[in-house]
């Protein structure tokens, strides 16, 4: 698809490293780059700050970029874009089934609960899917709904608005404002949050022929996005020629801002325990009510699983 | 390889996820700039999906 080239030694002398935001920056200090890179491609910090002295920063979404220009560090915007299988002819809104798919893993743990709730709307997860299984489920879907964390500019909501959903983001992290995502406000729903969002999603089914417009301002915004990258990338190309990245800032002037950090990302963990706790109090009461033989079943299974278990 | 134009981009072989894919496209735009060229290094095990 995107016809690059392989190197099996990355040591090159005088070359530019660009390495994701999950690799270990320690591992890659080798004396022959010129210059190294991190992209964030998710603001979510897997290493200390201090391991990326003398990096430079490229910033997938402005929520990344604004979360790390609060604790000094400074950098350039590289986006991305959706690859074109997309953007082939989306499907006729008569075509659409009144089913909702959501991000299979992220969106997990809330759609359960949902579900819990609301057993008569069709939830389809997207889960383990190559890009024409998800074009074809997104083809038949009406709703995508999204109620995952968004450390980044996430590509499944623009790759479902692009094949005619209605997108239901949650009010938090880069879905929170319009810099990433520039959906109408009302599709934003507040973060972690059950209650309501079933008549929600069945006023949005009921209304879809006339809301699907609401979304072409979006649509718009992602057609431009290869633009937006291709020029993106030729800046940073020029950058990297003449500038070496700037150092990080020193650990004593970002200590104020990085417990300002911890602690937004403490809130959000906070959050997920909650519901976590929440969803465990609600399956144990299903589990109440199931009947008494289908009970003494999963019980029996558990048993029979312990005795074949090797020793 | 020509080294003042010459990009590294690590990529872990084994995952399908948005993360890879925005790394194989700034590769393709690298490659398509004059006097630039971006070569990929596949990390770990690679499925063979990982570039498609």
């Amino acid at each position: 698809m995107y016809a690059t080239r392989e190197t099996a030694d990355p040591r090159e002398d005088g070359a530019v490293l660009v390495l994701g935001e999950l690799y270990d920056p320690s591992e890659w200090n080798f004396p022959e780059f010129k210059a190294k890179w991190v992209w964030w491609l998710s603001c979510r910090r897997h290493y200390p700050l201090e391991a990326y002295r003398g990096w430079g920063h490229l910033f997938q979404s402005e929520y990344a970029r604004l979360l790390f220009e609060k604790i000094g560090l400074s950098g350039f915007m590289l986006t991305d874009h959706i690859r074109p299988d997309f953007f082939e002819s989306p499907p006729a809104p008569s075509s659409k089934k009144d089913l909702i798919i959501f991000s299979g893993s992220r969106s997990a743990l809330n759609v359960l609960r949902l579900k819990l709730t609301e057993p008569r709307l069709r939830l389809m997860p997207l889960r383990g899917l190559g890009a024409p299984q998800i074009v074809r489920r997104m083809d038949e879907a009406k709703i995508y709904l999204d109620m995952g964390l968004h450390t980044g500019r996430d590509r499944l909501p623009r790759e479902a608005a692009l094949r005619g959903c209605l997108v239901v983001m949650p009010r938090q992290g880069a879905a929170a404002g319009p810099a990433d995502v520039p959906i109408p406000d009302e599709y934003r729903w507040p973060a972690g949050r059950v209650a309501g969002l079933g008549d929600f999603l069945r006023r949005l089914l009921k209304e879809y022929d006339e809301r699907v417009r609401d979304f072409s301002g979006y649509r718009d915004w992602i057609g431009n996005q290869r633009a937006a990258f291709q020029k993106e990338v030729r800046h940073f190309s020029e950058v990297c020629r003449d500038v070496r990245p700037p150092a990080v800032s020193p650990a004593e002037k970002i200590l104020p801002q990085l417990d300002a950090q911890v602690l937004e990302l403490e809130e959000s963990l906070g959050r997920l325990k909650r519901e976590s706790a929440d969803l465990a109090v609600r399956v144990e009461n299903v589990l109440m009510l199931m009947p008494l033989k289908v009970r003494l079943a999963a019980l029996l299974n558990a048993a029979v699983g312990r005795l074949r278990r090797p020793r | 390889m020509e080294n003042s134009k010459t990009f590294i981009i690590p990529v872990p072989g084994d995952s399908l996820t948005g993360g890879p894919e925005a790394l194989h496209q700034l590769a393709r735009e690298i490659n398509d700039l004059p006097d630039c060229q971006a070569f990929i290094h596949y990390t770990g095990r690679k499925d063979p999906r990982v570039a498609e």
